[in-house]
């Protein structure tokens, strides 16, 4: 076999369909895109379709964050309220109230200074 | 076939209009793609590899009509892109496969054997599978010599390398040839 490539020299032995030669040009013009365009810059030259607020897009992301601290800003308020409104109606207790509840409840005075103070639960309970 | 004048064709190729530059392009691949066809062929070896890598090279010149500057000819520039595309693939089909040489070797005559598209006796087969053992430039190289007999001036053109370093590398990958029939003998 030695030096038998030597006399093949320009024999090639590969072959193709029958008529693919014929049909190539015609396939590979059809495979070309279209009006010789770059398919990319083309993509950039179409319209594309957007929402109406994409081109004000950073004016509308400014406007989403001031609406975003103003609701942050006045749920805090409400939140501060909401506490301070608790802590006022605790000590809203009208004088005719309390009369009206030590009476009904038999509790004397020295039980209700004694309710009011730490750790005295248990003498109220002794006496 | 009518005389395909290049200076008319490539003046075509720049008008503004489209069907012009589409109508001289015609012309290009019709004269062109035949012999693209083969030498892509001979670098991959297989059929189908060869005809969706000559329709990459002509949708790439197509798209990249303008960076022709037409200080090369047209085949040269055309021949270019086909090779490159060639080394390409042949290279990522090398990196995918992470099998030794010999199984390489094995499976290429396996698929020669029964490619309907391969009509070569023994000795064309174990020569096949020696120009595969080469680097994919060298196995260039190697099919523009040894089937186009291509001179080494316009080889130089179109892979950018100079024509000493051509020679010795046809050289090489002739000795290689050899040295792998002789170890077959």
């Amino acid at each position: 076999m030695k030096n038998n490539w030597v006399n093949n020299t320009g024999e090639s032995p590969f072959r193709v369909p029958d008529g693919y030669f014929e049909k190539l040009p015609e396939q590979i013009m059809a495979a070309l895109p279209k009006d010789g365009c770059n398919p990319f810059l083309d993509y950039v030259d179409k319209k594309v379709y957007r929402p109406v607020f994409y081109k004000r897009r950073r004016f509308m992301y400014s406007v989403a964050s001031v609406a975003l601290l103003l609701v942050f800003f006045s749920l805090a308020h409400y939140v501060k309220d909401c506490r301070r409104s608790a802590n006022h109606d605790a000590i809203v207790f009208s004088d005719e109230f309390i009369d009206n509840f030590l009476e009904e409840s038999m509790v004397d005075e020295y039980l209700m200074y004694s309710s009011l103070i730490d750790g005295e639960q248990e003498n109220i309970g002794s006496h | 076939m009518p005389q395909f004048d290049e200076s008319a064709i490539i003046k075509q190729l720049r008008s503004e209009d489209d069907a012009q530059r589409r109508n001289a392009f015609a012309v290009i691949v019709k004269k062109f793609s035949e012999p693209l066809y083969w030498q892509i062929r001979r670098i991959v070896m297989f059929h189908d590899d060869a005809n969706d890598l000559l329709q990459n090279t002509f949708v790439k010149a197509w798209l990249n009509l303008d960076s022709f500057n037409g200080l090369s000819k047209i085949s040269t520039w055309l021949y270019r892109i086909a090779i490159n595309e060639s080394i390409t693939f042949v290279t990522k089909e090398r990196m995918r496969s992470m099998v030794s040489i010999e199984a390489q070797e094995a499976e290429l005559e396996r698929q020669l054997e029964s490619d309907p598209y391969f009509d070569g006796d023994k000795v064309q087969i174990q020569l096949q599978k020696a120009i595969m053992t080469l680097p994919v430039k060298q196995r260039t190289v190697f099919n523009m010599r040894y089937y186009d007999n291509m001179k080494y001036e316009e080889i130089s053109k179109i892979l950018g390398t100079s024509v000493g370093a051509l020679k010795a590398s046809y050289h090489i990958a002739a000795k290689k040839v050899e040295e792998y029939f002789d170890s077959i003998d």
